[in-house]
């Protein structure tokens, strides 16, 4: 793919625009007004950096490629994880916190029609938080909100629409959460995670591997389209596993 | 997890929301934003485009981009701390009489801006809004600095200079002016940039400074001609403003417009002032050019 092609370009994420720009201005009137300015229309015409997923369909170099693949290790939960999520033993139930979790975040997810790449980031953000942070034992709210305050995140990086954040709370939910208290959480889960919220995740890489395979074909577009869709699919059932 | 008044200190107040504070032997710059926002904050939690922001700036690390290196909670607040830089360093790095008393330097850092634009690109970022305003520059050193995210404010840019040129249109390149509004960047439209930048940086003045949409895509055309289905395919249907322009122009010969450019200049900065953003030569390859040998 060519990196002058419009579509391919156009899908490049993008940053500071003037309103980005203006958002961190000092003056608290300009703040003010464009931060309501830029939340509407980035949010209704796509105009703020929502591009992310497309841009992650852009043909990338090997050089690329091989950067993404040495970032990936920031982006990685603790490395004693998975030994705690099999193990349980002294831990609290941590297999059955990330179960019940994934469980809401997936449900969620599909009711409010999110794409792919929303759902790999709330599971990835899940998973480095519980990683490192010791969630209080037998508060089961706790799970909760940290699954809300997950998918909340992701949308927000992804999503061209995302609801107010009390409306994310759908599905058979134990508790309900107000605005403020999803923002606490949001805030502890953004610190704990360093900020570092453009993980890689294996949607990175799926165009990398599709322009090699349509290569090797010798066909584009059509071929193209087909296998993201498959892998798209099965990427999100494997992610529902918990593979 | 250290609390911002443990982690740092020796507060020194710059600006209402910008100070500059100390760690161990370090100086830092720190910007308090808040998160709250009468309008939509209470019931949307830390708004999007705040995490997009900073979750971008934490991945980049490059010699001539303003890092953020840390960002404290406290409440409502988040506090970025960015890395320090000295009065050494000056915003608006074109008002600085210094920079056309060396042409070297020019190409220096005509060069180093390049080589950022191609990094964030390489990282599909794209800048949108380059100017010569947030772009700070290091005379003595040679070092300079792009200040992403509006934080060219945080080291004391002149509030006047900085708030007329929001709306400054001097840097948009063809495609975007031609579509009204309807902003539609991609990759060229920075290198453009650069290229306004880069005749700016010879002249002495802003290469174009129409005023509007129409004059400026006026004041493009007499310099570069008028767009043609030959050097710019498709450009008619796109192009619905070429018929208020008059009769279409010749391009006018570089050569004589920027006498003190030798060859290799000139090609560059024609490639770079391509008014076609397909044929427009990117960022990577304008690092690669033979301008820059020796550099």
């Amino acid at each position: 793919m060519a990196h002058n092609s419009d579509s391919a370009t156009s899908n490049l994420l993008l940053l500071c625009s003037e309103n980005s720009s203006t958002c961190f201005d000092d003056d608290g009137l300009e703040c003010d007004a464009a931060d309501g300015s830029n939340s509407r229309i980035s949010h209704h015409e796509g105009g703020g950096g929502s591009e992310l997923l497309l841009a992650c369909f852009v043909a990338q170099s090997e050089e690329a490629v091989r950067a993404m693949v040495e970032r990936e290790k920031e982006h990685l939960p603790r490395d004693d994880y998975l030994m705690r999520l099999r193990s349980g033993g002294l831990d609290l139930d941590l297999l059955g916190v990330r179960k019940e979790a994934l469980d809401w975040i997936w449900k969620a997810h599909s009711y409010l029609g999110f794409g792919p790449l929303s759902f790999c980031l709330a599971v990835n953000y899940l998973d480095r938080f519980l990683s490192v942070f010791e969630l209080p034992r037998g508060v089961s709210w706790t799970v909760q909100l940290l699954a809300v305050a997950c998918l909340s995140i992701a949308a927000k990086m992804e999503e061209i629409k995302v609801p107010q954040s009390v409306d994310l709370q759908v599905g058979e939910l134990k508790f309900l959460f107000e605005a403020r208290t999803i923002q606490k959480m949001e805030l502890l889960v953004l610190s704990t995670l360093r900020w570092k919220m453009c993980a890689i995740t294996p949607c990175s890489f799926i165009d990398y591997f599709l322009v090699h395979l349509v290569w090797l074909n010798g066909e584009f577009g059509v071929v193209l389209e087909f296998l993201g869709n498959i892998l798209n699919e099965s990427l999100l059932r494997m992610n529902k596993m918990g593979i | 997890m250290l609390t911002l008044r443990e982690k740092y200190y020796d507060f020194d107040q710059i600006s209402s929301k910008v100070f500059k504070c100390r760690r161990d032997d370090q100086f830092f710059t720190m910007k308090i934003v808040s998160i709250l926002n009468e309008e939509n904050q209470a019931n949307n939690g830390v708004p999007y485009w705040i995490i997009r922001e900073i979750s971008i700036l934490k991945e980049l690390d490059h010699i001539n981009i303003v890092r953020l290196i840390d960002v404290m909670t406290d409440g409502p607040d988040l506090f970025l701390v960015f890395e320090y830089l000295d009065n050494e360093f000056q915003a608006d790095f074109l008002k600085n009489p210094k920079m056309f008393m060396y042409p070297q330097m020019k190409k220096e850092f005509l060069y180093q801006i390049l080589n950022t634009v191609a990094y964030l690109h390489a990282r599909k970022i794209l800048l949108r809004d380059l100017r010569p305003e947030n772009i700070l520059v290091n005379v003595r050193t040679q070092v300079l600095k792009i200040a992403l995210f509006g934080a060219a404010r945080t080291f004391e840019a002149p509030l006047e200079a900085y708030s007329s040129s929001v709306g400054c249109l001097s840097y948009r390149s063809p495609e975007v002016l031609f579509q009204f509004g309807c902003e539609k960047y991609s990759t060229p439209n920075d290198v453009w940039a650069v290229g306004c930048i880069f005749g700016e940086m010879l002249l002495h003045r802003p290469l174009f400074s129409g005023p509007s949409d129409v004059e400026l895509l006026d004041e493009i055309f007499t310099l570069l001609g008028t767009p043609t289905e030959e050097t710019w395919p498709g450009v008619t249907s796109i192009c619905g403003t070429c018929a208020l322009m008059g009769p279409p122009q010749q391009p006018k010969d570089l050569a004589k417009e920027f006498p003190m450019l030798n060859p290799d200049g000139l090609d560059l900065l024609s490639k770079m002032l391509c008014l076609c953003p397909n044929y427009r030569i990117s960022a990577e390859d304008a690092v690669k050019h033979p301008y820059f040998k020796g550099v």
